[in-house]
């Protein structure tokens, strides 16, 4: 569907072979990563470009002293790639399309000032933002599942969770022994906090084991009526005092606006997607032994998640080598899966066919994880491919060192 | 590790089990063969590894490889060659317990091993592989028990390892062998006087405050409550076990005439077993140690040497609350009326001791009087009982005697044990009790049920603070937290009903004046006036504070639930005993009345006994009656008239070891059974009413 052989002026780049694919991901951002491998493990032969000349895109990790030349780049050079394919597109139009792949600014607008501090290597930045991983979160399982857990060291967020309150900063208790210990809480308030817990892990338990039929109390689940009340309404109901609900809205919840607001809007957690995300938390907790809270953090930043996904469409491609074949493509680089003999090629791509559709990946959002945008980039992997499965459970390469149930 | 569901076994699995008990047969007779021919070689021990392998449960193995290390130790001298073999004998251990990390003859070896003092013991492996196996089952015991022999082994100090149970508390508060550890650990510490615990309210306020920390966090979780029922003895029980009742009470005026009336506000009379006066000391707690030279008697009457105190116990363990000796009294031969005073004093002594190990430490002194009758050999020859006794309370209740001359409460002793302390143990009590209040589990059983065992701990510090209205506001809380719980929690109905049981026995017998309307004077034809007691119609299902019984003589328990008479063993003075229209549902439950020597008259009517074909008394009560049975004479009499000495063996122990002279047991499955009759005419000589017809 798509040529990727030039002619007329693209002579100075050598060809690529194959020289048609199933896809086409053009950037390595962490959607299109995870596109192209699930694209990878259903058989699709696959050609993951990039522009850059790194990994991650607008989800890269860059070193605190190359920020401000990648900010000034990103918003003042116009991208190079689209202005060569128009240049060539008009060389060898009879046969191929050009299209036009026109990058979106992350940034509206950008102002730097001041100096980058001494021991500013050391310093990365995470173009995605402050994100964490729940350890049980749907990313960290795609990443065991593909084996791109191989690829990436996680740290655990140490300290737990701190919460804002009354003017001061509390620890935030999140377990069973983090109440027991929490020295600020009254023992009422502990009592009623683990209640609460209790009460949503006997709703999850009851609504995993599919026991939906007994309503009420009985069953442990909490009833239809109350799931779509606002959340912070529910707590209410649990008669939990604010402190608490503050905890449990803002801390384990996630919940990044004010929940407090007399008019219900969208921003409103409601009761069942404040559940849904407690079990989330909850499961999270010793999921790892290594793990002490629920969250883990990429060790050399958000940027690792992509490269990760990557070099998993990359090995699945020279496992596979009939079915699949994945290039990943860098202008200059010394990356190791770069296939040898390709160098310097300028991302241009002669779109051929009628078939193709040219769909764009999601940006990052404003939440203070990935679970959207992992939401979107599946939704986006099931139109195109509506019989195929996502990443499935046994398309992992076998590693020798198969220890893919510990965070390190 | 814990609350993990079993799954039921698979057909595939029935042949692995089989292939594994195949080659378990084989390695145990070839282990066995070594272990008889006392072969001890490389290859023979390999044998026996293989089989602890498998099955660590082997102790024969364990034995033979203990045998085997000795045999073969005797050849070597190198220390590294020693070194080596007490190594691999470890390596054993540890991989036995990889298998099953609770087989109690791998943790013994380890021991035996270690207690060997071969090679000096690397003490960092030993802790190293403790909190590995600690890690994977925090709660395993056996990991406990070895960590309790170690730190003593190697002498760590009780207050590093106070600091690790609060580690592994911290982890999960879940955990019993944490919190009991920590209250071994406390007690040690606080006997010892430590620097840091020389305070025992101190430290318990702090143990308090933790453990209800984890309470509130999870009342559900029983540990915690278990914890704290310690910590409640720690603050509610006197340290040191005392002296709380006696019979005869201090001042009191005994006369041993055979017939007579009472002439004194204070004399009871004592007149049915001629000549032996039963003197009965009562402890607040299980005590051992009581004998002549602890319990000083002094008299100017005659009364033999061979003083023996007896625990009136029908425990085996050799601790009771109640003692007893027996005096004879032997200089009969005086014609006129003479009295003769009876001193007690028990010293501070370190020979009184307690379950837990502290001691008598406060000095008792009474005094009584016995008063010989004129015996003249009229008297002597009356039928003491020609009629039948007969129980018709509601008419003698009030129809005779002054309620005044019931010896109530005469040993004070109580009150001069009213402690310092007590004033503390309120406040902690009391404290407490406001806490639980405030839990929001409403509906929590192990929260009422502390509140209940918190509320009966500052009724018996007011009882002995002399403050009735405030002791009755708690009792009545009390029992009003044990109606709850039989409803909320059924299937420990019985316990709470026994509790509830024992908290109305106090109820009734704490003051005067609610006792006194169940006591009397009963007047039967020939005999003196008995003391008599009234407990009828309060759903009683076991007895409680018997120490106030003491000096009852005519007890009316009928129409109650009791299912155990375990208490009365201490009614010494105890003639005629009413259960009738209970729930006694064999005669194991009755055994503490073969205690009393004076008793004469029993009424059983209305029971359960043989409606059961299985005795659970047997079963529940601490009674050792079914594990004392030996060929006796009884037996052997029984068998000769042809009786099922299987099917009636309790029945044969009860009645050889009482005496009777009334009985009534109509009313009782047994009963129906002429068997039965003959066993009790035949083990009876001195009954004289059976069932209301007379039969001798």
């Amino acid at each position: 569907m798509a040529d990727a052989s030039a002619g007329g002026s693209l002579d100075d780049y050598p060809t690529i072979d194959p020289t048609s694919f199933d896809v086409v991901v053009c950037g390595t951002g962490l959607p299109e990563s995870i596109l192209a491998a699930a694209c990878a493990a259903a058989g699709k032969t696959v050609l993951h470009v990039d522009p850059n000349p790194f990994y991650g895109s607008l989800f890269s990790s860059i070193p605190l002293p190359s920020l401000h030349s990648f900010l000034s780049s990103d918003s003042s050079t116009p991208c190079p790639s689209s202005s060569t394919a128009t240049s060539s597109s008009s060389a060898a139009a009879a046969s191929h399309t050009a299209v036009d792949l026109e990058r979106r600014s992350l940034y509206s607008e950008v102002e730097t000032s001041g100096t980058v501090p001494e021991s500013s290597r050391r310093f990365t930045v995470d173009l995605v933002g402050p994100r964490v991983l729940y350890c049980a979160d749907e990313a960290v399982d795609l990443l065991l599942r593909s084996g791109g857990s191989h690829h990436v060291e996680f740290k655990s967020v140490e300290g737990g969770t701190l919460l804002y309150w009354d003017g001061a900063l509390y620890p935030v208790p999140d377990s069973r022994k983090a109440i027991f210990k929490d020295a600020t809480l009254q023992l009422t308030e502990k009592n009623l906090l683990f209640r609460f817990f209790k009460l949503v892990q006997s709703h999850i338990a009851a609504s995993s084991s599919g026991d939906n039929e007994r309503e009420g109390e009985a069953s442990g689940m909490i009833s239809e009526e109350e799931l779509v009340l606002p959340f912070t309404e529910f707590l209410e109901k649990q008669r939990l005092p604010p402190k608490i609900r503050a905890v449990v809205l803002y801390a384990i919840a996630m919940a990044d606006h004010d929940q407090d607001v007399a008019e219900p809007c969208e921003k409103l957690l409601t009761t069942r997607d404040g559940i849904k995300t407690i079990a989330l938390y909850s499961s999270s907790i010793g999921r790892f032994a290594n793990a002490e809270g629920a969250f883990i953090y990429p060790m050399y930043g958000h940027g690792e998640l992509p490269q990760a996904f990557c070099r998993f469409a990359a090995v699945k491609a020279i496992q596979e080598q009939q079915v699949a074949a994945v290039r990943v493509l860098q202008l200059s680089s010394n990356v190791a899966v770069c296939p040898p003999g390709i160098k310097n090629i300028c991302p241009v791509f002669h779109y051929q066919g009628t078939s193709g559709t040219v769909l764009s990946c999601p940006m990052p959002d404003e939440d203070l994880d990935f679970r959207n945008i992992l939401e979107s980039t599946k939704k986006l992997f099931a139109d195109t491919y509506p019989n195929e499965e996502f990443l499935p459970r046994n398309s992992a390469p076998k590693y020798n060192d198969d220890d893919s149930d510990s965070a390190e | 590790m814990h609350g993990q569901p079993r799954r039921p076994a698979k057909p595939e699995d029935d042949a692995a089990a089989a292939a594994k008990a195949a080659k378990l047969r084989d390695l145990q007779v070839q282990v066995l063969q070594n272990h008889h021919s006392r072969t001890y070689t490389e290859e023979a021990l390999g044998l026996s590894f293989k089989l602890l392998e498998i099955n660590p449960e082997a102790y024969t193995a364990w034995n033979y490889r203990k045998l085997a290390l000795q045999h073969n130790l005797r050849e070597l001298t190198d220390p590294e060659a020693i070194k080596s073999s007490v190594d691999d004998e470890l390596r054993v251990v540890e991989i036995a317990l990889r298998q099953n990390p609770k087989s109690y003859g791998a943790w013994y070896h380890r021991k035996w091993l270690l207690n060997q003092k071969l090679t000096p013991v690397d003490f960092k492996r030993e802790f190293g592989l403790l909190d590995k196996l600690l890690k994977v089952d925090a709660r395993n015991f056996h990991g406990w028990n070895y960590r309790r022999f170690l730190a003593k082994f190697m002498g760590v100090p009780e207050e590093e390892e106070l600091k690790y149970t609060m580690d592994k508390i911290c982890d999960n508060f879940s955990n019993y062998s944490a919190w009991h550890n920590r209250s071994i650990l406390l007690s040690n510490l606080l006997t010892q006087q430590r620097k840091g615990f020389e305070s025992k309210q101190k430290i318990c306020s702090e143990e308090f405050e933790l453990v209800t920390q984890a309470l509130f966090t999870d009342p559900s979780d029983q540990s915690g409550w278990f914890y704290h029922l310690w910590l409640l003895a720690q603050t509610s029980s006197p340290e040191n076990p005392q002296l709380i009742s006696s019979w005869p009470c201090n001042g009191a005026k005994l006369s041993l005439s055979l017939v007579g009336k009472k002439d004194d506000l204070n004399t009871v009379s004592s007149s049915l077993k001629e000549g032996i006066v039963p003197i009965v000391l009562y402890f607040n707690e299980p005590v051992k140690g009581l004998s002549p030279s602890t319990v000083k008697l002094n008299s100017d009457l005659v009364i033999g040497n061979n003083i023996q105190w007896r625990p009136l116990s029908i425990t085996d363990s050799g601790h009771s609350n109640c003692w007893a000796t027996y005096l004879e009294i032997t200089n009969k031969e005086c014609s006129s009326s003479q009295q003769f005073s009876v001193e007690v004093s028990i010293p501070c002594s370190d020979d009184i001791v307690s379950r837990s190990g502290s001691h008598c430490n406060c000095p008792v002194h009474f005094m009584f009087t016995i008063e010989l009758g004129n015996n003249d050999d009229k008297a002597r020859n009356i039928d003491l009982f020609h009629d039948p006794i007969s129980w018709n309370g509601s008419e003698s209740v009030q129809s005779h005697g002054n309620p005044s001359s019931v010896p109530f409460d005469h040993l004070n002793i109580t009150d001069a044990l009213v402690q310092e302390e007590s004033k503390w143990h309120l406040e902690a009590l009391s404290e407490q009790i406001d806490l639980f209040r405030e839990l929001p589990d409403e509906n929590s059983k192990f929260a009422k049920l502390t509140l209940a065992r918190l509320s009966l701990a500052c009724a018996a510090i007011k009882s002995r603070g002399n403050s009735p209205i405030e002791r009755k506001g708690y009792c009545e809380e009390a029992l009003g937290f044990f109606s709850d719980l039989i409803y909320l929690d059924p299937s420990h109905k019985r316990y709470y009903e026994d509790e509830r049981s024992s908290v109305q026995m106090d109820q009734l017998t704490c003051n005067m004046a609610t006792f006194m309307e169940h006591c009397s004077d009963q007047v039967q034809s020939n005999l003196s006036p008995l003391n008599h007691v009234q407990l009828c119609r309060l759903a009683l299902t076991r007895i409680g504070y018997p120490e106030r019984l003491l000096w009852v003589q005519m007890l009316d328990l009928s129409h109650n639930n009791l299912r155990s008479v375990e208490g009365l063993e201490a009614l010494q003075q105890l003639v005629c005993l009413n259960i009738s229209n209970n729930q006694i549902s064999g005669f194991t439950s009755l055994e503490p009345l073969t205690k009393i020597i004076s008793l004469k008259v029993l009424d059983l009517s209305c029971n359960e006994i043989g409606a059961h074909s299985i005795d659970t008394a047997r079963y529940i009560c601490l009674s050792p009656f079914s594990h004392k049975v030996e060929p006796c004479d009884a037996f052997e009499e029984c068998r000769k008239k042809n009786i099922n000495v299987e099917e009636f063996w309790d029945a044969i122990l009860f009645f050889k070891s009482v005496n009777l002279v009334q009985l009534d047991v109509k009313g009782n499955a047994v009963a129906n059974k002429d068997t039965f009759r003959t066993v009790v005419m035949t083990l009876s000589p001195s009954l004289k009413f059976l069932d209301g017809t007379c039969v001798h």
